[in-house]
């Protein structure tokens, strides 16, 4: 708990920055998969 | 929460981050099969079930497992696997792909306007108000961040840039979800009560509902075309958490030479700025070009709508009343005043730019 006292001294939180290119990376998997038709009607068929 | 230390305290990192994991899409298949049924149902007044969209069914499965998790002490255990803005991200760069950069281009020139007009407005009569009420500075900063360009992500960069307290930043983030969760809702049925156009509604969504997540269910609920434009205002506001995160880390370097010894570099900007918007334009650039296609039905568009999906369970989990108890209420009262402000300024700025000025189509 008293580490919620402490002062963000870091200006820049690296987990956010990590988790903002890995959202990006995971997304760019997924275009991937899909332009290659493994993901798709002609693949594995994902619906919502 | 030491205090809640139970068998579960000595699972591994790795452990708890997949069985978080493995929670939260149970629970977004869970809020998947709820939609499916309600889409096939007919509401009261002959309302057909498909306005209620996923948002609202994955926000409420999120807070019932919300309730479950505290009951069995095990929140915190699972914390690590809950991640709401990776979900919401990889599902912005998705929303990306489905998007004609036509569609940007014809919105981009009011977006850019509205922001531009609307995000100092609303940042200095947030300051202003906050400063009338009492509230410290850092907290103001986060505050007037927060409300102003996109919520969580910009209370946080702003929480970077002027040293705010750990704290401050929690209490600004939880008001920023729990006004954003009825906001999502409400909005979209006052812009129908007013009839509004789907780019005026986007456009107002974007530019007043805090959170990027809750713009998007709004735009979800509302319309395609509304979620297009409200998107699309969303990330032009995104795009200025670098600009803004810098002007406050000059403001705190000036004001606060004991924790800020640093003169503010473009490291920092770059370092703030949100990475999914350059997945978003590049998605974007692919869809343009043909090269890849995330149009309605594709298999792109429906991992878009889980990860949004898994994205408002995660929201669900994560929000904490006894946060905002902890708080107390003169903060809630500045944030819910600037709300309202946001609300009206944002509205009669959308009306005027894409109905008058910019209009699309």
């Amino acid at each position: 708990m008293s580490k919620n006292r402490k002062h963000l001294d870091k200006p820049t939180p690296k987990s956010w920055l990590n988790e903002d290119w890995l959202a990006v990376i995971l997304a760019f998997v997924i275009i991937l998969l899909a332009a290659i038709g493994l993901l798709g009607p002609n693949g594995l068929p994902i619906r919502f | 929460m030491s205090t809640n230390s139970t068998h579960t305290s000595s699972w591994s990192k790795p452990v708890r981050i997949v069985v978080g994991l493995v929670l939260v899409v149970a629970l977004a298949v869970a809020a998947w099969a709820i939609t499916q049924w309600i889409y096939k149902q007919t509401l009261p007044f002959n309302i057909p079930g498909k306005v209620l969209e996923y948002p609202l069914w994955a926000l409420l499965v999120g807070l019932a497992g919300n309730l479950l998790l505290k009951l069995l002490n095990l929140k915190e255990t699972l914390r690590p696997g809950i991640r709401t803005e990776l979900f919401l991200k990889i599902g912005l760069v998705l929303l990306g792909a489905g998007i004609n950069l036509a569609v940007i281009a014809k919105a981009a020139g009011g977006a850019i306007v509205q922001t531009l007009v609307i995000m100092p407005t609303v940042f200095f009569f947030s300051w202003w108000l906050g400063k009338k009420f009492g509230l410290d500075e850092k907290l103001r900063a986060v505050m007037s961040t927060a409300v102003s360009v996109c919520g969580v992500s910009a209370a946080i960069a702003a929480a970077g840039s002027v040293s705010a307290k750990k704290e401050q930043v929690s209490y600004i983030t939880t008001l920023v979800i729990l006004v954003a969760l009825p906001m999502m809702v409400i909005a979209p049925l006052l812009a129908g009560a007013m009839n509004l156009s789907d780019p005026v509604a986007g456009a107002w969504f974007g530019g007043n509902i805090d959170t990027t997540a809750a713009v998007v269910g709004a735009g979800t609920i509302y319309g395609e075309g509304a979620q297009e434009i409200a998107a699309i205002v969303k990330s032009t506001q995104n795009t200025l958490i670098g600009l803004v995160a810098f002007l406050l880390a000059l403001w705190a370097a000036s004001h606060d030479p004991k924790t800020n010894n640093g003169k503010p570099s473009a490291k920092i900007i770059w370092d703030r700025f949100p990475k999914f918007v350059l997945g978003f334009v590049l998605a974007s650039i692919l869809f343009t070009l043909g090269l890849i296609d995330g149009g309605k039905g594709t298999a792109i568009d429906a991992l878009k709508n889980w990860a949004f999906t898994l994205a408002f369970v995660c929201m669900g989990l994560e929000f904490s009343i006894r946060e905002v108890r902890k708080m107390g209420w003169r903060p809630v009262i500045v944030f819910l005043i600037v709300t309202v402000f946001n609300s009206l300024v944002g509205l009669g700025l959308a009306y005027v730019i894409f109905t008058w000025l910019l209009p699309i189509r």
